[in-house]
C-alpha cells in the first residue's frame, strides 16, 4: 500500500475539467517523496471541450508516455473519457481505476465489464459531479475523484500527502474549496 | 537545484542561462509556452516579445544577433515556412551574437494543419540542427546551440516535437551566463548585405561550414554512443530514443543530439561495432537516408516505423522485441469528442448566419476554423495563416457567370491571423479590385493557442502598455471605403445577417468587423438562460448552434432541450434561433 515507486498513471477527462491541475498535484506528491517524475500533457485544442489526457510516471522510466497495458492507475474525470482510456490499464497485478460516474453516466461501459473483471482491475466510482454541485463548486469534480482515490489501497499516496500537495499548489483564493472537495471525495 | 519543467519551460530557462538578450516568437502549438515562460520569468534580463508573425520574429532576432547579442526565435513547424525567407539568407550572413531558431514540430497533427518534418529545413538551409530528447536536454542543447552558432558563424535550429515540448521531467538548473553588451554596432557590408557579389563567395564558405560541422559532430558531446548488446545498434534521436530505451534498455545506441549535419565518421564507427543497424525516427527517413548514403546496411528503418503520425512506446516495443502487445480491454462505440466552440463563443452566431446564407466561406486559422465541422460545415477552404482573403479573391473570380449570386465568397479571419499576414492579403484584394466580403472576427486575443496578446489590444508580452493597432483604422487606410467598413455585434444574429447581405450586394470589397471578446480568455458570463419545457418542441434547431450547454432530455412528449447552467454564458444565440420563444433569460 502507498508505494508510488514505479507507478504509471493516466488521467482522462475533458478540456476544462482540471486534468492538468490533477496531474500537477500528483506530481507534487511524488516530488515530496523524492521520486523522479516524468509525464506528458495534452495542450492545444484541449481547451475547447475535446478529450484531454495526462500521463505520469514515477520512478525509473525513459519515455514520458504510458504505453497501452502499462498503467497502474486510471483517474477518470469523465466516464466516457475513462472508457476510452481503458486500454492503458495493466491487465495483471491489480490495476485500479477511479472514475467520476453515476447511474445516468455509467462506468464501466457494459462492453468491457467482464474484461475488467477478468483482468483483475479494481473499479471505484464516485458521483463527483453531484457532490461538486452540492459544494457549489462544479469545477472541482477532479479533486473529489482524487480524494476518493485516496481511500483505495492500490492508490499510491495517502490522503495526507495529497492534501499537502493541494495546500502547496492551490492559489490562496481556491485553497479552502480545493481541500473541501478532496475531503468530500474521501468521505464519499 | 532540480525542478520539474516542461520541454518548453526548459528551453526558456536555457535561454536565460545562455545569456540571451532577445527572444521573439509568434504563438503556435506546441511552441507557445517557450516565450510565455521567457516573458513571465525572465523579462528583467531578456527582451521578450510576441511578433505579428514568424517572419518578423526571426528578422528581429537576426537583427539582435547582428547587433552582437544572443537572440532566440521560436515557432511551430509551419511557422518556419513563414520565416523561411530570412532563415535561408541568414544562413549566408551568419551571426554576430549567437542565433537559435526553435522549431516545434507536431507529429500526428495534435493541433496543426500538416505534419511536416522540419529536420529537412536544416539540410535545405544548410544550417546545423540539434534535437533534445527530454527537458534537461532541451535546456542544455539550447545553450550548446548558441555556442555552435557563434563558433561556426551560423544560425542553429533546435527541433522539438509535441512530446518534448509538453512532457515534464526533472531539470538541473544553472546560473545565467552574463555576456558583455556591444558598445557599438559593427558594420560589415560584405558579411551582411547579400547582393550577388557578396553572397556568391559565401556559398563555398557554407559548404565548408557543413564539412567542419560534420567533423565536429564526431566528438560533439551532444552525440552519445551507449554500447550494450552488440547484436542490435539503434541510431535514433529525440523522443524516439526514450521509447527505444524503455523497450530495449540493453541495446547499443547511437543517440544523436546534433542531427544535422550527420557525423559520418561516428556513424560508420558505430555501425561497424554492431551486428545490425536499426534507425528509429518519427516522420521522414531523415537519418536513415543519410546513413544509407554512407553505404551502411540499415536492417530496419521506415519498414518498421511509419512515416505517418507519431511513434508510440507500444509500437517501438513491439518492433524491437518482436512481441505483439496484448489486446487490452477496449470499450466499443464510444462517442468521439471533437473540439467545439466554447459556450458563449462569439464565432457561434456568425457561423450560424454564414451557414444560413449558403455563401462559400474562405477560412483561416484559429478557433473559427471549427466552423468547418458539423453541424456548421460553413467553411469550405482553409490553407494557411492569412490565406483566407487572397483565396477569396481568386475564388470569387473563378465562376464564369455568378449573376444569380449563388457563389458569393466571404473570407473569415480572426484578429491575430489578420495581423499575422491578412493585412497584405487585404492590400492585394483592394489593389486588384476584388469584390469579396472580409469578416474580421476580432475577439481581442490569439485564442486557439491559449490566449496571447495581439497588436490590437494595447499590451505586449511583458505585460506593458503598448500602442493599439486599430483594425478599423487600418482597413480604411488600406482603401476599404468608409461606408464598406461595418462593425456588427457578433451576438446580434439579425444584425449580422442584414449587414452581410448588404455588403454581399456591393460590387466592391467590404470589411465586416466584430469586436466581442473571447469568452474563455476574458471570462465573459451573463446569467444562464433557461428553457420553458412546455414551449420547447424539441425541434433541435438550437442544437445546430453546437453549444455543449444544450442537451436534449426526456422522451416522447416530454422531450425538450435543457441548458446546463454551469456551461451557459447567457450569450442568447440559441434563444435567437428558437422559433418558439422557448429559451429565455
Amino acid at each position: 500500500m502507498n508505494r508510488p515507486e514505479n507507478t504509471q498513471i493516466v488521467i482522462a477527462g475533458i478540456g476544462g475539467q482540471g486534468v492538468l491541475f490533477t496531474s500537477r498535484l500528483l506530481t507534487e506528491a511524488a516530488r515530496s517523496r523524492g521520486l523522479p517524475v516524468i509525464g506528458c500533457e495534452t495542450h492545444g485544442m484541449s481547451q475547447r471541450g475535446g478529450s484531454v489526457a495526462a500521463h505520469l510516471k514515477f520512478g525509473a522510466f525513459w519515455s514520458p508516455l504510458v504505453a497501452d497495458g502499462d498503467a497502474d492507475l486510471l483517474l477518470g474525470l469523465d466516464p466516457v473519457e475513462a472508457n476510452r482510456a481503458l486500454p492503458c490499464l495493466r491487465v495483471t497485478g491489480g490495476a485500479l481505476c477511479v472514475v467520476n460516474a453515476s447511474n445516468q453516466r455509467p462506468f464501466p461501459d457494459p462492453s468491457v465489464t467482464h474484461l475488467l473483471e477478468k483482468a483483475g482491475v479494481g473499479v471505484a466510482t464516485v458521483d463527483a459531479d453531484t457532490l461538486a454541485a452540492g459544494l457549489d463548486s462544479p469545477l472541482l469534480a477532479n479533486l473529489i475523484v482524487l480524494g476518493h482515490a485516496c481511500t483505495r489501497d492500490a492508490f499510491p499516496f495517502g490522503f495526507g500527502e495529497i492534501r499537502d500537495a493541494a495546500e502547496a499548489m492551490s492559489s490562496p483564493q481556491h485553497r479552502e474549496a480545493n481541500l473541501a472537495a478532496l475531503e468530500a471525495g474521501r468521505t464519499a | 537545484m532540480k525542478e520539474i519543467l516542461s520541454g518548453n519551460e526548459a528551453i526558456a530557462r536555457g535561454a536565460w542561462e545562455a545569456g540571451v538578450l532577445w527572444a521573439s516568437a509568434y504563438p503556435g502549438t506546441p511552441s507557445t509556452e517557450i516565450l510565455e515562460a521567457v516573458g513571465a520569468l525572465y523579462q528583467d534580463d531578456i527582451h521578450a516579445q510576441w511578433s505579428p508573425n514568424e517572419k518578423t520574429a526571426l528578422e528581429a532576432a537576426v537583427g539582435a544577433s547582428l547587433g552582437g547579442v544572443r537572440a532566440l526565435a521560436c515557432m511551430k513547424h509551419v511557422g518556419v515556412n513563414v520565416a523561411a525567407d530570412p532563415l535561408f539568407t541568414a544562413s549566408y550572413t551568419g551571426v554576430n551574437g549567437g542565433l537559435v531558431l526553435v522549431t516545434a514540430d507536431d507529429p500526428n497533427l495534435h493541433s496543426s494543419q500538416n505534419e511536416q518534418d522540419n529536420r529537412n529545413y536544416a539540410k535545405f538551409a544548410k544550417v546545423p540542427m540539434v534535437e533534445p530528447a527530454d527537458s534537461q536536454e532541451a535546456k542544455d542543447f539550447l545553450k550548446a546551440a548558441f555556442e555552435i552558432s557563434e563558433r561556426f558563424d551560423t544560425p542553429v535550429l533546435l527541433r522539438s516535437t509535441t512530446r518534448i515540448s509538453h512532457s515534464k521531467s526533472l531539470v538541473e538548473l544553472g546560473e545565467r551566463q552574463e555576456l558583455p553588451r556591444p558598445t557599438e554596432l559593427e558594420r560589415d557590408i560584405a558579411k551582411n548585405v547579400m547582393l550577388p557579389a557578396y553572397a556568391r563567395p559565401k556559398h563555398p564558405k557554407i559548404e565548408q561550414r557543413l564539412a567542419d560541422l560534420k567533423a565536429y559532430g564526431k566528438d560533439c558531446p551532444l552525440n552519445r554512443v551507449e554500447m550494450g548488446d552488440r547484436s542490435i545498434g539503434i541510431i535514433t534521436s529525440g523522443i524516439a530514443y526514450q521509447y527505444a530505451k524503455d523497450a530495449l534498455p540493453g541495446a547499443s545506441f547511437l543517440k544523436l543530439g546534433l542531427v544535422y549535419p550527420l557525423p559520418d565518421d561516428l556513424v560508420r564507427e558505430f555501425a561497424s561495432q554492431v551486428d545490425q543497424v536499426v534507425v528509429i525516427e518519427e516522420l521522414d527517413p531523415f537519418l536513415e537516408e543519410q546513413v544509407r548514403l554512407l553505404g551502411i546496411d540499415v536492417a530496419h528503418g521506415k519498414d518498421w516505423f511509419p512515416i505517418i503520425g507519431e511513434l508510440s512506446p507500444d509500437l517501438v516495443a513491439e518492433r524491437l522485441t518482436g512481441q505483439a502487445v496484448e489486446r487490452r480491454p477496449a470499450a466499443d462505440g464510444l462517442p468521439i469528442r471533437p473540439p467545439v466552440m466554447c459556450p458563449g463563443c462569439s464565432h457561434r452566431g456568425v457561423f450560424t448566419i454564414l451557414r444560413k446564407l449558403k455563401v462559400y466561406v474562405s477560412g483561416d486559422i484559429g478557433c473559427y476554423t471549427l466552423g468547418a465541422l458539423p453541424p456548421f460545415q460553413a467553411m469550405h477552404a482553409c490553407l494557411c495563416m492569412g490565406g483566407s482573403i487572397t483565396m477569396a479573391e481568386g475564388l470569387s473570380r473563378a465562376v464564369a457567370d455568378d449573376s444569380d449570386r449563388k457563389n458569393q465568397v466571404v473570407a473569415v479571419i480572426g484578429d491575430s491571423t489578420f495581423f499575422h499576414s491578412g493585412v497584405t492579403g487585404l492590400m492585394d484584394l483592394i489593389w486588384n479590385q476584388g469584390s469579396s466580403v472580409v469578416m474580421i472576427q476580432d475577439n481581442r486575443i490569439t485564442a486557439m493557442t491559449g490566449g496571447q496578446v495581439t497588436p490590437g489590444i494595447g499590451k505586449n508580452l511583458m505585460g506593458q502598455d503598448a500602442p493599439v493597432i486599430d483594425i478599423e483604422t487600418l482597413v480604411k487606410a488600406l482603401g476599404v471605403a468608409e461606408e464598406n467598413v461595418r462593425v456588427v455585434n457578433a451576438y446580434d444574429l439579425d444584425q449580422v445577417e442584414t449587414v452581410l447581405k448588404e455588403e454581399l450586394a456591393k460590387p466592391e470589397p467590404s470589411v465586416v468587423l466584430t469586436k466581442e471578446p473571447c469568452v474563455l480568455q476574458y471570462r465573459v458570463k451573463a446569467p444562464a438562460l433557461t428553457v420553458d419545457a412546455d414551449a420547447c418542441t424539441a425541434c433541435g434547431v438550437c442544437l445546430r448552434t453546437s453549444c455543449i450547454a444544450l442537451g436534449m432530455v426526456g422522451e416522447g412528449d416530454d422531450e425538450h432541450v435543457e441548458i446546463d447552467p454551469n456551461f451557459c454564458t447567457g450569450c442568447t444565440v440559441c434563444a435567437q434561433v428558437c422559433k418558439f420563444d422557448a429559451i429565455r433569460s
